[in-house]
């Protein structure tokens, strides 16, 4: 048999695919399938997960003649068995932007120039004993993220956490699901989810709130677009201020006034108590009630959810009553498995805990909860938040495996696992996010590293925070020039991806194995070499013996052990598609907090992160967003992903098709106000807030549509930068900033 | 040139349906299977816009679709500029 490699690699592109799908090939072209099934298209293929989003798809990662050149969905991986979305299935072409980092850069004379990996990292050291010396350890700080690997992370933060002696240890998932964590924690006292996405095929309700799912997280919706086609009485209710495409799949759509989700969420519990929807024992057996930090009855919950009537509340969050009674009946129909899922439109709010507790409560009221089909599950943006900064404890207040530093046993567990004194690791949480920028700003951080993320894009209110970026020692680790790279002092050329070995953890507690498969470009070197080299030039070689990074995971593994969170052997992950934690006797967790499932439970349901194993039902008051319209400020300005890009673009936009198919961002408008401003499609509207400004195209009938009075700009463009109007307020709590709604009033420009 | 497996799922009764609509595109080839709710396709796209549009309005927006989802892509002819030689598979 002829074939040009053409057809050859349109054949091999349908024999994966066949073989993904368990299918048999027939008819003329069978042959031809199944010849080519014994001949590798690439030299050889490794294992890997896809990088762009929390979804965590297991991917095989094609390599021929030393470049990446093809991706398939791993088969055998059930998070996505054998399937992508469309942004992983382009996963290679990220790797081979022409721009890409490949030698260190030091800025001499207000320039980024060449220098040898030994000048600058030396450069970095001396800075940085020099600033510990005149000003302390806390004059430094770190700022990683949620796409480093669980090696890197959980070096950074025990160099300086551990050696360095500062808490100033952040990352950007502070910015996307600090709120999630502090909502599982208060709840159950323990962070992350107990259910997995396998519940998603037992559901029979879903409720999905602050989550376009549709665009953020591909291969999770299909999974539900395609349970709810082959179960046409599953019923999906989504709650968004804008109209998604993930409302294509809605029964229900509610589409209530921005930042009144938690008057709706309460007001869903008022019908569930009122007509006696609830799971009574379950209430009684498993929670307690808590109101502000004060221990209060089920009657007194009562009391305080009666403000909640839907009539009541109708008006404020902009639905009708009716709407509130038939989702929250079809929420709580005990003959029903609930299963919610939420993400930054729930996390980015000022009062995003409690919107967090509110969804826990609608499931603990009607115990909906521990069992197959029905779980609050939250979405997590980035491969690796979970698995690198939530699990690793790479947040200022936060030490490996859920500890937390304000503990002194936490402290003493650590350091004992770490070889040092105790009170080396500081008992005070250090900076969070928005503090360790602005700290910046005031010049009380004198040096910053920033490791795999673009805060210099990111951050909201960002005048401030880049005028503070320039104002320290900057110091960015990364692949691509960026935003933040822009304002550096040093800029380290970065291993991604594949071109490195490491962990990472999904939103489902599955943590997975990434093989190298190919040598980093240049002098690119991994993160975890760029710590680990750091560390000895500080001199603590004797706290950073690493060869690699199983010598770090077996380190991090003995935190985990009988914590709940108990993590497998390095050599595990590398066999298999990722296991679910607590790993213990050799098996994984589906379901936590529940007996015959969770090896910490012997009977029955235990939320054992609560020391009388009982879940906490939170009376959270109705709060508006920091910054409601007003005359000045008619609008609401809310931000958010498209299905093309990720993040800052820094790799999708280097990808030629994903920046063809969104080359342009834009400023979404509902009809009704278009009309009241007098514009149309494409025309230029200028949107300001209190703290900047932005000029963009008009979009009026997109890919959605936000309600009269909301404006939705795509967050990813790095020349246009939304974020110099966004707010910085923060969610007291979690400290995650209220990206998703502040005021602005519009102008034709 | 992205040459892109893909998997749709559709409802039994409108596969032959779907497989007719699709096979009238050109850049695309149908892959016969056994089973009688999936369509196995290999999309010749230029672009990444040409495959999202696919899924997703082409195919996704077709009576009788349940999903409809890649399973690989190979960008070799793009990636290493690798020339369309002729290959004796057996
Ligand atoms: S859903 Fe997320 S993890 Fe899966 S292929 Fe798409 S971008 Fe990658």
């Amino acid at each position: 048999m002829k074939l040009s490699r053409r057809d050859f690699l349109k054949s091999a592109a349908a024999a994966a695919t066949i073989m993904a799908a368990g299918c048999t090939p027939r008819g003329k072209r069978r042959d031809e399938v199944q010849t080519v099934q014994d001949i590798e298209e690439v030299d050889r293929w490794e294992k890997g997960v896809c990088r762009f989003c929390g979804t965590g798809c297991g991917a095989m990662v094609g390599v021929k003649d030393g470049k990446v050149v093809a991706v398939k969905g791993s088969e055998d991986n059930p998070v996505n068995e054998g399937l992508f979305c469309v942004k992983g299935s382009l996963l290679p072409a990220y790797l081979y932007g022409e721009d890409r980092l490949t030698k260190p850069l030091i800025r001499r004379d207000g320039e980024l120039q060449e220098a040898e990996w030994d000048e600058a990292m030396d450069l970095i050291a001396n800075k940085f004993e020099e600033i510990i010396d005149e000003h302390g350890a806390d004059a430094l700080g770190f700022y990683g993220s949620g796409q480093c690997n669980a090696s890197e992370a959980y070096a950074y933060n025990k160099l300086y956490k551990g050696a360095i002696g500062t808490n100033n240890v952040e990352g950007n998932p502070r910015t996307c699901m600090a709120s999630a964590v502090g909502g599982y924690v208060t709840t159950f006292g323990k962070d992350e989810p107990m259910g997995i996405y396998a519940d998603f095929e037992e559901a029979d309700v879903f409720f999905i709130i602050g989550s376009n799912t549709a665009e953020a997280h591909p291969v999770l919706f299909n999974r539900i677009v395609k349970h709810k086609r082959e179960n046409p009485d599953v019923k999906v209710i989504v709650a968004d201020p804008r109209l998604t495409r993930t409302g294509e799949i809605a029964d229900y759509y509610l589409t209530f006034k921005p930042g009144n989700d938690l008057a709706l969420m309460n007001s869903m519990a008022y019908v569930i108590i009122n007509e006696g929807l609830t799971d009574e024992q379950f209430i009684e057996d498993h929670t307690n009630f808590n109101s502000d930090g004060e221990d209060m009855s089920y009657e007194e919950f009562k009391e305080f959810i009666a403000d909640y009537a839907p009539e009541d509340v109708a008006d404020l969050v902009g639905i009708e009553a009716e709407e509130i009674y038939e989702v929250a009946r079809l929420f709580a129909d005990p003959d029903k498995e609930t299963t919610s899922l939420w993400c930054m439109g729930i996390n980015q709010r000022v009062r995003g805990v409690w919107a967090n507790n509110l969804i826990h409560n609608l499931h603990l009221l009607t115990g909906k909860i521990c069992r197959p089909g029905s779980t609050p599950f939250s979405l997590t943006g980035q491969p690796s938040a979970c698995g690198s900064i939530r699990e690793v404890g790479a947040l200022s207040h936060l030490l490996p495996a859920h500890r937390v530093v304000d503990n002194e046993q936490h402290r003493q567990e650590i350091a004992e696992i770490w070889g040092i004194d105790p009170d080396r690791i500081q008992p005070e949480p250090g900076l969070h996010t928005i503090s360790l920028f602005d700290a910046t700003y005031t010049g009380d951080i004198k040096a910053l590293f920033v490791m795999c993320t673009n805060p210099g894009h990111t951050l909201p209110n960002l005048q401030r925070y880049r005028e503070g970026m320039e104002r320290t020692f900057l110091i960015v680790s990364d692949i691509y020039p960026n935003r933040t790279t822009e304002l550096a002092d040093v800029v380290l050329p970065a291993a991604t991806w594949v071109e490195k070995e490491g962990i990472y953890g999904n939103a489902e507690r599955r943590t997975q194995h990434i093989a190298k498969a190919i040598d980093p470009p240049g002098e690119a070197k991994p993160d975890l070499e760029i710590v680990v080299d750091l560390a000895h030039r500080l001199g603590y070689q004797d706290l950073f013996p690493y060869e690699g990074p199983a010598d770090v995971w077996a380190e991090y593994r003995q935190t985990t052990l009988g914590t709940g969170m108990d993590l497998a052997p390095y050599e595990r992950y590398k066999q298999e598609h990722g296991l679910l934690w607590p790993v213990v006797d050799g098996q994984e967790t589906k379901r936590r907090f529940v007996a015959d499932y969770d090896p910490y439970v012997e009977e029955g349901v235990d939320f054992y992160g609560h020391p009388d194993g009982r879940a906490i039902i939170f009376a959270r008051p109705h709060t508006p967003p920091e910054e409601p319209p007003t005359e000045e400020y008619p609008y609401t300005l809310t931000t958010g992903r498209v299905v093309e890009h990720w993040h800052t673009s820094t790799m999708t936009g280097r990808i030629p098709q994903l920046k063809r198919a969104f080359p342009e961002h834009y400023v979404e408008v509902n009809p009704e106000d278009a009309e009241k401003l007098g514009v149309n499609e494409g025309d230029m509207l200028k949107i300001i807030s209190r703290r900047g400004e932005i000029t963009l195209p008009t979009k009026i009938k997109g890919r959605a549509e936000p309600r009269p009075g909301l404006l939705f700009v795509p967050m990813h463009d790095e020349e246009k930068l939304i974020n110099f109007v966004t707010i910085d307020a923060y969610d007291p709590g979690s400290k995650q900033p209220e990206y998703k709604l502040c005021a602005v009033r519009v102008e034709k420009a | 040139m992205i040459i892109a497996g893909i998997l749709v799922t559709v409802k039994e009764e409108k596969k032959a349906e779907i497989k007719d609509v699709l096979s009238s595109f050109a850049e695309v080839t149908i892959y016969e299977v056994e089973e009688t709710d999936r369509i196995v396709l290999v999309l010749e796209a230029k672009s990444r816009k040409e495959l999202k549009n696919f899924v997703e309005r082409e195919i996704a927006s077709l009576a009788g679709v349940i999903n409809a989802a890649p399973a690989y892509t190979n960008s070799e002819l793009d990636i290493l500029n690798s020339k369309e030689d002729e290959l004796i598979l057996n």
